[in-house]
């Protein structure tokens, strides 16, 4: 393959610059403080378990994705993504931590039977004689030990193979070349993480988002909970790959890879759009007051939200990553990363607030200070692991195959 | 009754071919073009290739195709005969949207099928040209186009250095005859 050689570098070390360490954690130290300093203020309860509820399922799955896009790149086979496999094994080291606070905030929610945010908690509470059978007959499933059981296998079961991927990939480099034990074991997790992920990942999305309106239901909710989180989780992705590289790090990663990634927040964000309407529809369509009601509620009280989640998670990607230059621009998919991913922290307040504050809701302190300090504690973790392993995994099978990728 | 005129370059491995393009290239031949029998990656940069103009035609057709699709349900339903569906407003552009989508995905498709075929020669009716019949098989043609002014011994000299495994000369009649089918 003469023409393919070139001289490669495959030394690339990354150091967490001490700058961006006290930035991770002015972000981590501001946000709290704003968090705490909105919560006192407004002291409404609800409001305040809300916001952590949306902010930590939203960023603990953003976490996930990570671990879903190795766990994809493994069972397909893919080449192309070996050099850049390393952030997301960093960011996915950020979801123990996630996945941990979550299962608390959840615990805490159930055991304190808090009703204004899961109404199935407390069914002696509900007056409608009607809503409580409906809500009975779903107790099989909505009740609190299952439920805690299911939290505690989901953040359990993910948080392993997050941990255990990035493992095998940092033993794989001090193996001999070519030894392929490591790339087989992290392809038979990455099968079983697929396989479980596929189902947790619509039961975990009932569980938290879907139940907190627990009469309403909709067969398209899983789907949409994940792929919002995915392209969100995407461009995550991307945009640790762009810091990277304004940094001097990732020197074999080309534009053809950033235009690959660049493809998957286009591509997700139309499919993100496809399933947003699918669930519209068919409810609008048939138009039982059961279901509209959840749109309707959306409409009447959250009407500027409703629309900037469409302009800016479907409208704004469709045009400005369409053509073939826009996704190889560094500066283009730094925009539209970033907002992809306040684009779909929208989609989830919207999905989490109508149905625990009701209809009068306020971005105040506290829901701004949340996912700052969340951005703090995902740059934080996912800056410290990527300077703990070299960027380049020297014996992936693959390695070659990735330095020579154009599209 | 146009005739055209090439020298061809036989190459028979791809290697070989992505370094010979650029070297032949540097001599000052220009390359008319160059047949494969299967996709080479990275050809088309070495041949210096402007990006293909087919996407923008796809995004004509399709935003035809909505336009089309949308305007028209939007005049039937809203002007022309307006009929009440379930209760739904009469302009319901929740449920335009997939008949939207279908047509903009089939003009977009049909027509970039056709600008592909009208592209590439390929229509019904057009001839089509075959440098050389191995080309659909095991090897590599570096097609130049020559007329009496060019110096053909040296197009000749720069294709065998660059690695040609043999060089022929090529004439075809008629380039631009269409013959009915």
């Amino acid at each position: 393959m003469g023409h393919h050689h070139k001289e490669v570098d495959l030394n690339d070390n990354y150091t967490f610059s001490p700058g961006l360490k006290k930035l991770s954690l002015g972000l981590m130290v501001g946000g709290l403080l704003a968090f705490i300093a909105g919560a006192a203020i407004s002291g409404n309860g609800t409001r305040i378990l809300a916001d952590l509820l949306q902010n930590t399922i939203f960023f603990t799955l953003i976490c996930l994705i990570s671990v879903f896009f190795l766990a994809f790149n493994y069972m397909a086979n893919a080449g192309w993504s070996v050099l850049v496999k390393r952030v997301p094994e960093a960011i996915s080291q950020t979801l123990p931590y996630m996945a941990g606070m979550l299962a608390l905030l959840m615990i805490y929610i159930v055991l304190g039977k808090r009703n204004d945010i899961f109404i199935w908690l407390d069914l002696d509470a509900i007056k409608n004689e009607e809503v409580r059978e409906l809500l009975e007959a779903k107790s099989g499933y909505l009740n609190v030990p299952f439920f805690i059981a299911r939290i505690l296998v989901y953040t359990g079961v993910w948080s392993f193979c997050a941990i255990t991927l990035r493992k095998y990939s940092l033993i794989e480099d001090q193996q001999n070349a070519g030894t392929l034990k490591y790339w087989k074991k992290s392809t038979w997790l990455s099968g079983f993480f697929l396989v479980f992920f596929a189902v947790t990942i619509s039961t975990s999305s009932w569980d938290w988002l879907m139940s907190i309106d627990t009469k309403w239901y909709s067969t398209m909710f899983g789907w949409y909970t994940f792929v919002s989180a995915l392209v969100s989780g995407i461009s995550l992705i991307m945009l640790v790959i762009q810091y990277l590289r304004t940094q001097g790090n990732l020197k074999n990663v080309t534009d053809e890879h950033v235009h690959d990634i660049g493809k998957f927040m286009f591509a997700f964000s139309i499919f993100w759009t496809y399933l947003w309407y699918s669930q519209y529809m068919l409810i609008s369509y048939s138009n039982n007051p059961e279901e509209t009601v959840y749109f309707r509620q959306r409409m009447d009280h959250y009407e500027v939200l409703f629309f900037a989640n469409l302009i800016i998670n479907f409208i704004s990607p469709l045009l400005i990553l369409m053509t073939r230059g826009a996704k190889r621009n560094a500066k283009t998919v730094i925009f539209i990363g970033t907002l992809i991913i306040v684009g779909h922290w929208v989609d989830f307040y919207q999905m989490v607030m109508p149905g625990t504050i009701g209809n009068n809701w306020n971005i105040g302190l506290m829901e701004i200070g949340l996912p700052i300090f969340f951005v703090g504690l995902i740059i934080n973790r996912t800056f410290t692991n990527l300077e703990k392993a070299p960027l380049v995994p020297k014996n992936h099978p693959y390695l070659p195959e990735s330095i020579q990728h154009f599209t | 009754m146009a005739s055209k005129k090439f020298i061809l370059g036989i190459f028979g491995d791809e290697d070989i071919l992505l370094e010979a393009v650029p070297a032949i290239q540097e001599k000052g031949v220009k390359i008319h073009d160059v047949f494969t029998p299967f996709p080479i990656h990275g050809l088309d940069t070495a041949m210096g290739l402007r990006e293909s103009k087919l996407h923008t035609a796809g995004f004509i057709f399709g935003i035809t195709g909505t336009s089309i699709a949308f305007g028209f349900m939007t005049w039937a339903n809203t002007f022309n005969w307006r009929t009440n569906f379930g209760g739904k407003p009469f302009w319901y552009v929740p449920g335009y949207i997939p008949i939207t989508f279908e047509l903009t995905v089939l003009m977009a498709a049909a027509g970039m099928v056709a600008t592909f075929l009208y592209l590439c020669r390929l229509a019904p009716g057009v001839e089509k040209h075959i440098m050389d019949p191995r080309q659909t098989d095991d090897k590599m043609v570096v097609a130049v186009e020559i007329d009496e002014h060019s110096d053909v011994a040296s197009i000749t000299a720069a294709l065998k250095t660059a690695g040609a495994e043999e060089v022929n000369e090529k004439l075809i009649d008629n380039w631009y005859r269409y013959k009915i089918m």
